[in-house]
């Protein structure tokens, strides 16, 4: 407590001193002028001045969280710290970034409820669904309600509404605004089942259209040296221990089922919703994984591996559920490593002849905060208009969204894409590569547009996004599962409720310890167990849950 | 280590407030160290009432709802409870017991080596892995102890056994949990029993000689018994921490698979407490955890007192 007073202090006399000199040099420029910001940061926190792209005079600093995605490279001399976008930041909006901390993705929830339980939080930084709800609840937040009002930019407003306003209504505590979601597209969090196709050609295999072909591939390559280095050491189908994970999980084996996990789903025609996860036919998709597991078709060690990727990139594996994503991580590497690895995304297969439908959630993943403490809020949508701006706007460039091999829109602490927009881009680069009018292209499709065009040339580094955005690439399936209504919506997209909270902690840690097991062999019988406990424990009053708040939003 | 022996050998006993006065710069020096012990352990000991509250950091101590034991009747209620808790005995007993024994069997056996150098590269050579944080050990270990690419499982099929899952397996998971523990800290707990050893005066051994004792007589009539303060003392303190059965360790090795054997305390209120932001769950286990060690290290304090005649106060 004494120390924010202190750091208070500190701050409010900077802005006193820096007011003074400023005022002194004649340097009252239009946006924040000295005698407004001082009044800004004493009284109400939204200053008057109002410009969605106006810059910070003189420049202010923002304190961020910040969770490292996997395999993120820079350019040379750039870091997390320093790159095209926070010498953006800097130059353009006047607001230096400073990271209290940085993690890698898959620590950054547990340092972050560390953070807030020490009450060390940072300006802005993003949350989980239930952290919003904590700290929305225990008042840590700052209301942007008239932050979005009157900052964002028309092009930003028109992104938050792509998803029909599902996101921003889930951040919306008692009408009051709360968080910014992370509009996504959710639709390309669709599986789809990747295939090394020189294994299947080796081995003279057929495409996987069924979970049978599924099967058969994967004891083709598990047994029959698809690689033919003579040694027996590759893995039919690989996942790892987050066998409920759409990427590097069995989640789309699942799906094949026709079988959605953690899914809510109507039971029947417009019945009450159910979870995916205790239904009858997820016995049978557990009962075949058994039988693959048991003849040695899915990696054995699955269990102490966290994801696919290493397995990928060192040639090991044949066979794996994975997202349109893929070939920018681990695809791209193994193909780096060994160019002859020829990958081929496919449909998840179905085990009976209706097509098999991937599930996709609109819930927004994350959501990005401001803390009540924070002098400027309106800091975050600056950031939100200035990256949607120079990826979607009129002075769009490609360098903010790809820079070569490196994956420039990750070093942006604050992103968000919309829905449809990778789908969309594919379409038009479809478009404009049959009739070769360009100028349709805005710069982040001319970029891919470019890129693919330089990999047909021969730059085989440019194969992840030629492997992604080409005419052949995994966004067709993307554009297929939604051209043919192949995607199964998670029926429940509010936060999560009270019991949820109480309860997904035991009953997620039950339904991976129990479905895991019986994969690796144990009774299947343990299902049936598991259904009444599920339903004891806690299932039942969040599937009540559920259906009452589905009852609100019709 | 030092405070209690320190205090074990101080044999003057001021019973006056006269001897008090007279010797009050010496109280005056154990002033400050006594502020810093009671702002830096006691006072944020205040927050276990946590434990009985349904805790909001916003809100804070004083208004946060009071909740009486709703948060423990919740862990008695998560299911696999007991055998979450029976599995942290089991594993810390066992802990406790090897790390106990083999450290000592070491420390006898290095006693017994008369060139230096060797006996010096040995000790510092087991003392290494203590060094190393679990989550770099972790790794090491899925590694070595793989099924299909590890070291170990090569070493056992080479004489002609089936690879073991070491890791994948909840019958073994317990005990590869107790060895790699021992692999790691009997160095450090060695250097503790050979530290004992230098205490025992050089005379007991040369009279002993002339008596006539082979080294097993010394060892068992001279070597044990000078240790057994320090062994009774680390026993003691183990003891305290016996609802503690490794986090750091279990947290790094363990996976849905072994959860049946291998998930203790700590990993499952992370699991439930930390990770779900509920601070007044991981307060209440911790105030559990402490009671019971508090309790324990009370019993067997008194027991080493009645029956080894050993005090540390």
């Amino acid at each position: 407590m004494k120390r924010r007073n202190m750091r208070t202090l500190l701050m409010a006399s900077a802005c006193v001193i820096l007011a003074l000199t400023s005022a002194c040099s004649g340097n009252s420029g239009e946006a924040g002028s000295p005698s407004d910001r001082t009044g800004a940061s004493n009284e109400t926190k939204v200053p008057n001045n109002v410009d969605p792209a106006g810059k910070y005079e003189p420049p202010i600093t923002v304190t961020m969280a910040r969770d490292m995605p996997d395999n993120l490279t820079f350019p040379s001399g750039d870091s997390i710290e320093n790159n095209i976008f926070t010498r953006s930041y800097r130059d353009e909006l006047g607001i230096n970034l400073k990271y209290d901390w940085i993690t890698d993705s898959t620590q950054y929830n547990e340092k972050l409820n560390i953070a807030i339980t020490s009450g060390e939080l940072p300006d802005i930084f993003n949350v989980s669904p239930v952290q919003l709800k904590e700290l929305a609840e225990a008042d840590q937040l700052a209301d942007l309600t008239e932050v979005y009002e009157k900052y964002a930019s028309p092009l930003a407003a028109e992104k938050f509404k792509e998803d029909g306003g599902i996101g921003l209504k889930s951040a919306t505590f008692d009408g009051k605004l709360m968080a910014l979601p992370y509009v996504t597209a959710a639709i390309d969090g669709a599986t789809m089942l990747w295939v090394r196709k020189d294994w299947l050609d080796n081995l003279k295999l057929p495409e996987p259209k069924t979970i049978d072909d599924v099967v058969e591939i994967a004891r083709a390559f598990a047994t029959k040296d698809p690689d033919g280095n003579n040694k027996n050491d590759t893995i039919g189908l690989a996942t790892g221990q987050k066998i409920f994970g759409g990427g590097g999980g069995l989640l789309g084996f699942f799906n094949g089922f026709h079988v959605y996990p953690n899914a809510w789903i109507p039971e029947g025609e417009g019945g009450p919703l159910v979870n995916g996860l205790i239904q009858p036919e997820t016995k049978q998709a557990l009962a075949k994984l058994q039988e693959m597991y048991k003849e040695g078709l899915i990696d054995s060690e699955f269990t102490t591996k966290t994801g696919v990727g290493p397995d990928v990139i060192a040639g090991k594996v044949g066979m794996f559920y994975g997202t349109m994503s893929n070939p920018l991580n681990p695809l791209l590497q193994s193909k780096e490593k060994n160019p002859k690895a020829e990958w081929q995304y496919y449909p998840i297969a179905s085990v009976d002849d209706k097509p098999a439908k991937p599930q996709i959630s609109y819930t927004p993943p994350t959501y990005y905060v401001v803390n009540k403490n924070a002098e400027n809020p309106e800091a975050l949508m600056k950031l939100m208009n200035f990256f949607i701006e120079k990826n979607f706007g009129e002075t769009a460039d490609y360098t903010y969204m790809y820079d070569g091999p490196h994956r420039t829109h990750q070093y942006a602490p604050v992103r968000n894409f919309g829905v449809t927009k990778n789908v969309d881009n594919w379409r038009l680069i479809k478009e404009v590569t049959a009739s070769g009018d360009v100028s349709k292209l805005n710069p982040e499709q001319k970029g891919y547009y470019d890129d693919i065009k330089k990999f047909e040339g021969g730059d085989l580094s440019k194969w992840s996004i030629a492997d992604i955005f080409g005419q052949e690439g995994s966004l067709s399936l993307i554009d297929k599962y939604v051209s043919n209504d192949m995607m199964l919506v998670d029926g429940f997209y509010g936060l999560p409720t009270a019991n949820m909270v109480e309860k997904n902690g035991p009953l997620n840690d039950m339904a991976l310890e129990t479905f895991t097991k019986i994969i690796l062999g144990d009774s299947l019988d343990n299902f049936d167990k598991f259904v009444a406990n599920w339903n004891k424990l806690g299932g039942e009053a969040i599937t009540k849950d559920v259906n009452e708040w589905a009852a609100t939003q019709k | 280590m030092k405070p209690a022996s320190g205090a074990s050998r101080m044999t003057l006993r001021p019973s006056s407030a006269r001897s008090m006065y007279a010797q009050w710069p010496l109280y005056a020096m154990i002033v400050p160290g006594a502020i810093l012990l009671i702002i830096y352990h006691y006072l944020p000991m205040l927050g276990f009432v946590m434990a009985f509250q349904n805790f909001k950091p916003t809100l804070g101590f004083f208004d946060s709802k009071w909740v009486g034991l709703d948060n423990f009747v919740y862990i008695m209620n998560l299911p696999n409870i007991y055998q979450v808790i029976w599995n942290t005995f089991y594993i810390s007993i066992m802990k406790v017991v090897a790390g106990q024994v083999f450290p000592i069997l070491v420390a006898l056996l290095l006693n017994e080596i008369r060139i230096n150098i060797v006996k010096r590269s040995i000790q510092t050579l087991i003392y290494l892995p203590h060094f190393l944080s679990w989550i770099i050990l972790g790794g090491i270990l899925i590694e070595i102890l793989s099924p299909s690419r590890g070291i170990v499982n090569q070493i056992i099929q080479a004489f002609g056994y089936n690879p073991v899952f070491f890791l994948g397996n909840a019958d073994i998971f317990p005990y590869v949990l107790v060895v790699s523990d021992l692999w790691k800290e009997f160095g450090f707990s060695t250097i503790v029993y050979l530290a004992a050893l230098t205490s025992i005066n050089p005379h007991l051994y040369e009279a002993a000689v002339v008596d006539g004792a082979s080294r097993m007589r010394q060892i068992w009539h001279i070597t044990l018994p000078g240790m057994t303060p320090v062994i009774v003392l680390v026993a003691t303190l183990s003891l305290g921490n016996i609802l503690s059965a490794g986090f750091d360790q279990v947290f790094n090795l363990y996976n849905s698979s072994v959860y049946e054997t291998g998930d203790i305390i700590d990993t499952l209120v992370y699991r439930m407490g930390i990770e779900q932001v509920k601070y007044s769950l991981a307060t209440a286990i911790g105030l559990f955890k402490s009671v019971i060690g508090f309790l324990l290290i009370a019993i067997s304090y008194s027991l080493a007192y009645r029956f080894a005649n050993y005090r540390i106060f």
